[in-house]
């Protein structure tokens, strides 16, 4: 069964640089302070496997794994993510699938449901939704995408007859509606009847005298009966251009009579008769601007000729001039008015001749074109002798135009013509008979396109219609058969449910999970138990926010267990910072059945308590499987570097290089100030020291070493005697304010080289003596006695001056070092104790 | 069903067929397209699905 040997993800999320998790096969316990980047391996190995990132695919548009996955640190398609099975297998983001083991590849198809991967929002999330958004949040725990994909076909044909159904029916209703507006009757409800349609259609023919029909195939006949009526007609186009033409001209005739261009002639020949008398007085203009120089300057001189001037005599003059001339504008003005009238009239005539020479010359009337012709001369001529402004018309050529148009004698040619056409018109049928002839026929033939129209998109619409309704009631099925199928599953894994809840919360009135599909919507799932003798109750009406967890997480445990089934050799388990928020008590049995009912599931385990991670520690050891997890620690992280995953004992081994093989001063004490932090840090959470409380608990040598050298004087005796040279050094020596305020690359810049070397070795003294390399755990303080510290099997122990060591040795001991995790439970230590001697007597 | 490598959707087709033959007004001869659809993995073609439902269509307006 394919195991990971090992993780390593490069610039991924928050993993700037390499990041490795050589897990050997075994279950990993990752511990890490808020914001270190425990998640961003759980999201690196997320993506590995199912090619996206639940917290960033599909959470938010513009949000997507592809651009927000790889560290900010790093170019683009630079980041890595490697997988090494235990059989030696390595797959990484462009290992093609094919090209594995099968047993990889089984592992790996396996993998792509996120099945795998539970996060503590996700536990909340599903709790307190609704219950359509609850659905949501389980469906990546199904193995759906498959069917989803099928279901979504099936309701993507089911829209696209929805639609082709919706269409029909609109155009069938446009057609309805025209049909409707022709025959003159009410909209009906579906389409027209063909009853209504006969109805209406004979009244219309019993109008114009034609046989009524008796269905709605009688169209086709009368159509062809109105037709040969106009037939019978002779061309009915000519006999309508004809009777067009006459109206034309009979429009004309009234516009011969000139009589208001012999008035502008007669009216101009005056106004020109007046100028010629007072040509003196056209300097009005002169005159005008000349009173106004003189008024307003007040000029007592002549503005032409600068000779002195009476003022007021002279403006009193040029007035009276200007009086006289005042008649002469008027007249004018009149007759520029009558010669744009004329001119305008001019233009309409014009215009009128131009369409009735076109009209006679498509019917052939060559003499009316001839007349329009010859008569078009005249007025084109008077139209340009008018053009000019009235002081510059020629009276001549105006008058010889209209005398023209006198002796021509238009008017009686035109009245004459006109006459003739009358003659030919009587003896061709009457317009108006014609033109109801042609209506029934547009009448009949639009009834019959529209009827014929209507009827075939009625079929059509049925026809849509019904594969509307089939699609739909398939669709329907395959969302039900879904439904169905994961009720079944879910009735399956309530039962798992209730007994995994059991080994958590032995209270048996808390029974009876349900997990409920629910007949509306496309995927809403309502969660229930039983809480006493109340049934089927509401999963949050009596559970605390403890209970709701454990639920929770039994649910995405029994699905899991479910999947394994299918998929045995897929054993892979994450459980991202899930158990933070359960009580203590819950905590210790949760782990419990983690570490017995799942030890053949490869766990990897995050979470940012301290407490809680030494604790985990210790019921591995419980149950016996320590020798199956590793465990790591993320100290700290930044952006540059990233995670920082050291190990301990990398960092003594680091040190003494650097102290042997002639490091510089700032390297030995750089090293040997990090080594120094990390034991004081597992000091702080074991002892425990009491310090100041520091935002993210990032604390450094200043913070906690006065604390540390306190305790362990005073209440940790004899590992202080043993200690003793190497703690007064590490006191004594380095004044502690050099450690305050800067960290290890500042600080240790001021070391000399023999400084450095002793700080060095008293730093690697300290890891030594309180380091066990065989449980590969520090010491920390013993149950009893007080005042002893011990690691955890007693290969190294400081029994307190005076008293013999006692190291832990039975179940009973190493039970009592877990009491810590009870500090905040409700149970008392001896309840504890009682549950856990019937559990072990029943496990034996 | 060619097209389905999951045991829980090779459920849920079986129960969909069940569910189908089990409905009066599904017509035989469209489930037997729909499982003629399955075998050649055109299942997830919605196309190919409206096809089958015009195609009955057709037949049935004949009939």
């Amino acid at each position: 069964m394919p195991r990971i040997k090992k993780l390593h993800v490069y610039g991924y999320r928050g993993i700037t640089k390499e990041g490795n998790l050589p897990l050997e096969g075994k279950s990993l316990i990752l511990f890490g302070e808020n914001a270190t980047g425990k998640s961003s391996f759980v999201e690196a190995v997320e993506k590995l496997l199912t090619e996206k990132v639940s917290s960033l695919d599909g959470r938010a548009k513009g949000l997507s794994s592809a651009k927000h996955g790889p560290s900010i640190r790093v170019s683009k398609g630079g980041s890595e993510i490697e997988i090494t099975f235990d059989d030696g297998s390595v797959f990484d983001l462009n290992t093609p699938r094919q090209s594995l083991p099968y047993p990889i590849r089984n592992y790996l198809a396996a993998a792509q449901q996120p099945l795998f991967i539970l996060r503590r929002s996700q536990i909340l999330q599903l709790l307190e939704n609704r219950p359509e958004k609850r659905g949501e949040l389980l469906q990546p725990f199904l193995p759906l995408s498959e069917w989803n994909e099928i279901g979504d076909a099936f309701k993507q044909s089911k829209e696209e007859a929805d639609q082709r159904a919706r269409e029909s029916k609109q155009e069938l209703e446009r057609v309805v509606k025209e049909l409707s507006r022709l025959l003159e009757l009410p909209l009906p409800l579906v389409a027209v009847t063909e009853e209504a349609l006969v109805e209406s259609v004979n009244r219309r023919l019993s109008r114009d005298s034609f046989p009524t029909i008796n269905a709605a195939q009688g169209i086709q006949e009368a159509l062809h009966q109105a037709k040969r009526k106009l037939s019978s007609l002779g061309d009915i186009s000519a006999h309508i251009a004809l009777h067009n033409l006459s109206e034309q001209i009979e429009a004309i005739i009234p516009s011969l009579q000139i009589d208001w261009l012999a008035t502008l002639l007669e009216k101009i020949r005056e106004l020109q008769r007046q100028e010629q008398m007072q040509a003196r007085l056209f300097f009005e203009e002169v005159l005008q601007k000349g009173l106004k120089w003189i008024e307003q300057a007040k000029l007592d001189y002549c503005p032409l000729c600068e000779q002195p001037i009476d003022r007021v005599a002279t403006a009193g003059r040029i007035r009276h001039r200007l009086s006289e001339v005042e008649q002469l504008i008027t007249v004018r003005r009149d007759v520029d008015k009558l010669r744009r009238d004329a001119i305008s009239n001019l233009k309409d005539l014009a215009q009128k001749l131009s369409a009735t020479e076109e009209k006679a010359s498509s019917v052939g009337r060559t003499n009316i074109v001839n007349l329009i012709t010859e008569f078009r001369t005249r007025v084109d001529k008077a139209l340009e002798v008018l053009s000019p402004k009235v002081s510059d018309i020629r009276i001549q050529e105006l008058t010889e135009t209209l005398k023209s148009w006198s002796s021509y004698s238009f008017p009686a040619r035109f009245l004459e013509i006109h006459r003739q056409l009358k003659g030919v018109i009587s003896t061709i049928p009457k317009p108006d008979t014609v033109r109801s002839l042609l209506d029934l026929r547009d009448f009949l033939s639009d009834v019959q396109r529209l009827w014929q129209e209507q009827e075939s998109l009625r079929v059509r619409a049925e026809q849509a219609q019904r594969i509307l309704e089939i699609a739909a009631q398939v669709f329907k099925h395959a969302e039900e058969s879904r439904k169905e199928e994961i009720q079944t599953l879910f009735n399956q894994i309530a039962e798992d449910i209730d007994k995994l809840h059991e080994k958590v919360n032995p209270d048996k009135n808390r029974r009876g999970m349900q997990l409920k599909v629910r007949d509306v919507g496309t995927f809403s799932v309502n969660l229930g138990h039983n809480f006493y003798d109340r049934k089927e109750e509401d999963l949050r009406a009596y559970s605390n926010e403890a209970d709701l967890d454990i639920y929770g997480l039994c649910i995405f445990l029994a699905l899991r267990r479910w999947y394994r089934n299918q998929y045995p050799e897929f054993n892979l388990l994450i459980l991202d910072d899930v158990l933070t928020s359960i009580d203590a008590e819950y905590r210790v049995r949760f782990t419990e059945l983690l570490m017995n009912e799942f030890k053949d599931y490869q766990i990897l385990l995050t979470t940012h308590d301290r407490i809680w991670f030494e604790h985990l520690r210790d019921i591995q050891a419980r149950c016996g499987v320590s020798q199956q997890f590793i465990t790591k620690i993320i100290h700290e992280w930044s952006l540059d570097e990233g995670p920082d995953l050291r190990e301990p004992q990398e960092e003594r081994e680091r040190l003494e290089q650097l102290i042997m093989k002639a490091g510089e001063p700032s390297q030995i004490a750089g090293e040997a100030g990090r080594l120094l932090e990390y034991i004081l840090q597992e000091m702080r959470y074991s002892l425990p020291l009491a310090v100041q409380a520091r935002r993210g608990e990032r604390y450094e040598i200043g913070d906690l070493w006065p604390a540390f050298y306190s305790k362990i004087g005073k209440e940790y005796t004899g590992f202080y005697n043993k200690a003793q040279s190497t703690l007064e050094a590490l006191n004594v020596r380095w004044p502690l304010r050099s450690w305050l305020g800067a960290h290890f690359n500042y600080w240790a810049k001021g070391f000399t080289r023999k400084e450095a070397e002793e700080f060095g070795r008293a730093v690697a003294d300290l890891f030594d003596l309180s380091f066990c390399t065989k449980c590969r755990r520090f010491i920390q303080p013993s149950t009893t006695p007080e005042g002893q510290m011990a690691c955890r099997r007693g290969h190294l122990i400081y029994p307190p001056s005076g008293k013999e060591a006692k190291p832990p040795k039975d179940i009973e001991e190493i039970l009592k070092i877990t009491l810590g995790a009870l500090s905040d439970t409700r149970l008392t230590s001896e309840q504890y104790f009682e549950w856990k001697r019937a559990e072990i007597g029943a496990e034996n | 069903m060619a097209q389905a490598i999951n045991e829980f959707t090779e459920k849920i087709y079986k129960r969909f067929l069940e569910n189908l033959r089990g409905d009066e007004e599904i017509p035989d001869s469209l489930i037997n397209e729909i499982e003629k659809l399955a075998d050649n993995g055109q299942l997830t073609n919605s196309e190919a699905i409206f096809k089958a439902y015009e195609d009955w269509e057709g037949s049935h307006a004949k009939d």
